[in-house]
């Protein structure tokens, strides 16, 4: 008994497990199912830079002669991971020309909990180089095309991890979020998407962006697929000093646990800001709806603080990458280029090796850094940052999750200009997580004319467990939630228009 | 705050990459957009904030003296796509002069 | 020619001898090892790498901070130090700026003018040392054995008055780390690197003049002679009405001048800015004082007990060239009155030892318990001088315990008084000739039949301190 690339493409992980566990098909032909999704839908989406078909058979063959029920959580299961987590002997690009060639001897902290738990990893997703940009058209190896409307973008900067996840070519892909990279494209794309806590997650192995602030995430199609991936991959890893020796509690079974008693706050004032999209409202105050009815306290507080959150982030996030990006040089591995003396290989390497945002973000946080400039710039920045951690520990003494919106406006249109402060400006919603430190989940909670469209719970640290029990709440509550495009990735499903 | 395509330059020249006098204008105008933006920064009075410790961890856990496994000749030669040469058991580069 | 006043700073580096690397687990043995052999992602620089701290490299810190009286930082933090050359893989250096770890130290020094001088430390710090850069026919090849190998940087205040104090300072140092055991500082081999800054000002000053760095000195004489000629070199520049050109310079000490050097941190801006990846480190106020209390004696008071219980200047500066302070100081810690023949045992008999095995006491298999033990077996009579140095020898070359390789070497003395007399009576009366010649005064007779007598003992199986023999022999000449 097999399965089809289109049935494979709509299971979720408890129904693939159950199949499996009854033997209705094996682990392999997972793996063939999921490679023919990945080879029919990938000439339009481009989510896909690597594929590691023979890796990945041996893995299921390997799963598929182990005795069953496998205790392990995610045995014979194909995923994704994206392309900036190292994979031992796996091409890892982080989306950029000058890693072309670069084949890690290591696999990161998360990848190596994947495997210990049987995943079968299926290949490495495409995204914004070095996790610099909100809409994945930043890859050196091409943007990715929204499965719900391939004129549309995917989001970003995980914006291969999420579109392999829509288009069902895996069920569960890691993408890694450091200003709402895993957020923003599971909202453009229909899908769950968590940025831990700061520090539950092992960055070893995660190509750093920005050290302080980039986290690693799962997305899926559902709320428990999510907790059932982020179980997996929580946890302190001693190589990572910033990772939290908090003990870990694992979230899958307390996903039903309802909202009942739960305060939920938001800020009115959103719903009037310039710019927000009328659909970005009406999605939030649909999810808030469906959360009082469910038995949630709501509670007006204003976001603290929201309109530095930009400002604080740049700069912090340029400074951290310029010195995280120093080390590409050629010297002992990536690409090299030629030239006339070391130096001159150097500046060849590196100005052909980056595109425009790297080299921009490198050059504005080395200048933000720079003597004369650090007290104004890097400095003044990491103080509001200080003064964010207090305002929201102050909120969420308050209420017990906040509900927001990920970005102001649903998916643009590929290849609209735009500068990169506007750019910026977009991932207004998002940023505080990052700069707090807090767990933020995004999850689908209405749809504009065949796009997804996402909303945001905000909680306090490690309390990843209460986004869950919301976002369950509303996915029960609203059809728009674990869908695949149909016939992917060019026909446009059908996705009721909020309102 | 505004830089202008010569500091452009020098700081490309600094961090080693190598710019286009086309790049260095328009990278200039993009960076002076977002530096001027990010004054906003200072209508906040962040007078006696700690600028550190926002990380949850506290403080540093540290690694007991134990020597540890390290990369075998073949990792270093196939991560290197080429810079490694097994025969001198180094990654080769342009001379360096002092 | 004008007197010029000079100021003199000094910084040097320092490795730390640990097991394993500043902030990864890959062995620091940089002499040890082919090259390459010490790699990992965190000391290549591969993209997802990450530090963490080696706790005994901030312990060995901590202990030479205390050593040199300065005050610690409870609450210390790195900070990623940013520029760009081949030996530095992450293009930046994981150190410490804005809160090392000690500061406001200081050492003493015997000064110009002849009194004690005090040398202010700025501070202490520890950060993490580069690849090494080899270069060879016109290429430059790259082992990252020592990149990320555990340094400690010390940076004097601009105190010193000449080459002569600036040598004096280093050399002090240089003991006070040994005997501290905070790392071997064989300049050789790179462990130990001082730098000098030099500068000159009228009489009077109130302000330094511009000054210059000499950098990669092969040797203490060699930064002696370098600034020595800087300071010439300043003063007839500004004579001639010149100035002195803010610049970096080495020593050439084939033609006993400085050049001009292309230094990597030439009128660079470091950007300095706290290390993300690393919390704060934070030293518990136990432990610091814990550490303070298992200091041995200070290095100075150490030195002048050895006065009073009699060790000469020349043995203390034996002991001193070749790091046997600190061995010394443990071996004679239970017995402190045992010093002077410790002393001795060291400077004759294991000294003699590493001159015929070329082993240097510090990779010697002995250590001070079992030497102090084996000297003590000699001093209660229980082994000869000779079976001392037999011990020795073998405890140098393969370690082992005192007590049962003496017994096992056939070492021990027998205390068998009435086979000695036996043997001395029998010598004695086979020897009339003997016994009146020494009844005559030939003294030296008196040395012959010891000889004989421990001969005799010896065919007969007898392992005797030859001391107690001749005591023996001597009664019984007397009767």
């Amino acid at each position: 008994m097999s399965i089809t690339p289109e049935q494979f493409a709509s299971l979720d992980l408890a129904a693939t497990q159950a199949g499996l566990a009854a033997g209705d098909f094996t682990s392999e032909d997972l793996l063939t199912a999921s490679l023919a999704r990945i080879q029919v839908s990938e000439p339009r989406v481009n989510a896909i830079l690597t594929r590691d078909p023979e890796g990945a058979l041996a893995v299921a063959r390997q799963a598929d002669r182990q005795a069953k029920p496998d205790p392990r959580p995610l045995a014979g299961i194909p995923v994704v991971v994206k392309d900036n987590l190292m994979t031992r002997g796996v091409r890892t690009t982080c989306g950029s020309k000058i890693l072309e060639n670069f084949i890690p001897p290591y696999d990161a902290g998360a990848v190596e909990k994947l495997r210990a738990a049987g995943a079968v990893i299926v290949g490495k997703a495409n995204m914004d180089e070095f996790a610099m940009g909100s809409t994945g058209e930043n890859s050196a190896y091409g943007p990715t095309r929204n499965p719900w409307n391939p004129d549309r973008v995917t989001g970003g900067s995980s914006s291969g991890s999420a579109a392999v996840v829509a288009y069902g070519g895996v069920a569960a892909a890691l993408g890694s979020d450091t200003g709402g990279s895993i957020r923003q494209p599971a909202s453009f794309c229909g899908l769950v998407g968590l940025k831990p806590t700061y520090g539950r997650v092992s960055r070893w192995g995660l190509g750093a962006l920005a050290s302080s602030l980039d986290q690693i995430g799962p997305l899926t199609r559902t709320v428990r697929d999510n907790a059932l991936v982020y179980d997996v991959i929580a946890g302190h890893d001693p190589r990572d000093s910033t990772s939290s020796p908090e003990p870990f509690q694992p979230c899958l079974a307390k996903v039903p646990d309802g909202v009942r008693g739960l305060r939920v706050g938001f800020d009115p004032s959103i719903f009037n800001r310039d710019g927000l999209d009328p659909v970005t409202g009406q999605t939030l105050r649909q999810a808030l709806d469906v959360a009082a009815q469910a038995g949630a306290e709501l509670v007006e507080r204003e976001l603290p603080l929201i309109d530095y959150c930009v400002a604080a982030y740049y700069v912090i996030c340029a400074c951290e990458a310029s010195a995280n990006l120093t080390r590409y040089d050629g010297v002992r591995y990536g690409v090299r280029a030629a030239g006339d003396n070391l130096w001159d290989s150097f500046a060849h390497t590196r100005g052909s090796g980056f595109g425009d945002e790297v080299k921009r973000r490198i050059m504005m946080g080395s200048f933000a850094l720079s003597s004369g400039y650090y007290d104004a710039y890097y400095l003044k920045a990491s103080q509001v940052r200080h003064l964010l951690v207090d305002a929201f520990s102050g909120l969420l003494r308050e209420v017990d999750v906040f509900l927001l919106p990920v970005t102001p406006a649903p998916a643009r249109l590929l290849g609209t200009a735009a500068t990169p402060l506007e750019n910026y400006l977009g991932d207004i919603f998002t940023l505080s997580a990052n700069l707090t430190g807090l767990p933020a989940l995004a999850f689908p909670a209405g749809a504009t004319a065949g796009l997804p469209v996402g909303v945001q719970a905000m909680a306090g640290y490690f309390r990843e467990d209460l986004l869950y029990r919301l976002a369950a709440v509303v996915e029960q509550a609203l059809p728009v939630t674990g869908l695949v495009p149909e016939g992917c990735p060019w026909q446009r499903p059908a996705l009721e228009a909020s309102a | 705050m505004q830089i202008g395509p010569e500091e452009t330059l020098r700081l490309a020249e600094m961090l080693r990459i190598r710019l286009s006098p086309d790049e260095a204008e328009r990278f200039a105008r993009d960076m002076s957009s977002v530096l001027d933006y990010v004054e906003v920064l200072n209508r906040l009075d962040t007078q006696g904030v700690d600028p550190l410790g926002v990380g949850l961890n506290k403080e540093a856990l540290l690694r007991e003296d134990v020597p540890g496994d390290s990369l075998a000749p073949s990792d270093l030669e196939s991560l290197s796509g080429g810079a490694y040469d097994p025969a001198r058991n180094a990654f080769v580069v342009q001379p360096v002069f002092e | 020619m004008t007197a010029y006043q000079t100021t003199v700073g000094v910084e040097v580096h320092v490795e730390l001898t640990t097991r394993s690397k500043m902030f990864c687990p890959c062995r620091n043995a940089p002499q040890d090892l082919g090259e390459n052999q010490a790699a990992c992602p965190v000391c290549l620089g591969l993209p997802g790498a990450l530090p963490s701290v080696n706790r005994e490299a901030l312990r060995l810190g901590l202990v030479a901070a205390l050593a040199l009286n300065c005050r610690v930082n409870p609450r210390l933090w790195f900070e990623r130090k940013n520029y760009i050359y081949p030996d530095l893989v992450k293009g930046y250096q994981i150190s410490q700026y804005a809160m090392p770890l000690g500061e406001d130290g200081w050492l003493t020094i015997p000064g110009d003018s002849g009194e004690e001088k005090r040398v202010d430390i700025l501070r202490v710090h520890l950060e993490e040392d580069t690849a090494k850069l080899i270069h060879a026919n016109g290429e430059t090849l790259v082992d990252v054995n020592r990149s990320g190998a555990p340094l400690m940087e010390i940076v004097t205040r601009p105190v010193l008055s000449s080459g002569r104090e600036a040598e004096e300072y280093v050399r002090k140092l240089r003991a006070v780390l040994v005997y501290h055991g905070v790392s071997r500082c064989r300049i050789q081999l790179g462990e130990m690197r001082v730098e000098a800054n030099v500068s000159i000002a009228p009489p009077g000053a109130t302000e330094l003049g511009i000054r210059t760095e000499i950098k990669n000195q092969a040797g203490f004489n060699h930064m002696r002679g370098a600034i020595e000629y800087e300071v010439r070199r300043h003063a007839e520049v500004l004579d001639s009405g010149g100035r002195i050109r803010q610049e970096t310079r080495g020593w050439d000490d084939a033609n006993q001048k400085t050049f001009v050097q292309r230094s990597k941190e030439d009128a660079h801006d470091y950007r300095y800015f706290p290390e993300p990846d690393l919390p704060p480190v934070v030293l518990p106020a136990n432990w610091v004082e814990e550490e303070r209390s298992r200091l041995p004696e200070p290095y100075d008071q150490y030195l002048a007990s050895l006065a009073r219980h009699g060790v000469s200047p020349a043995d203390r500066d034996a002991l001193s060239r070749n790091d046997a302070l600190s061995f010394l100081a443990a071996a004679a810690r239970p017995e402190p009155e045992s010093t002077p023949r410790l002393v001795k045992r060291l400077v004759t008999d294991v000294f003699g030892i590493i001159n015929a095995t070329g082993v240097r006491l510090e990779a010697a298999k002995l250590d001070p318990e079992n030497f102090r033990q084996a000297v003590s077996l000699q001093t209660a009579g229980r082994i000869s001088a000779a079976g001392l140095r037999t011990l020795l020898e073998k405890l140098y070359r393969e370690g082992g315990e005192a007590g049962p390789d003496a017994a096992r070497l056939g070492l021990l003395l027998e205390d068998d008084s009435a086979a000695v007399l036996t043997a001395v009576e029998t010598a004695i009366a086979a020897s009339p000739g003997m016994l009146a010649e020494f009844r005559a005064g030939k003294v030296a007779v008196r040395n012959a039949l010891l000889g004989k007598t421990m001969k005799a003992l010896k065919a007969g199986g007898k392992t005797v301190d030859p001391r107690q023999v001749g005591e023996v022999l001597d009664r019984a000449l007397q009767s």
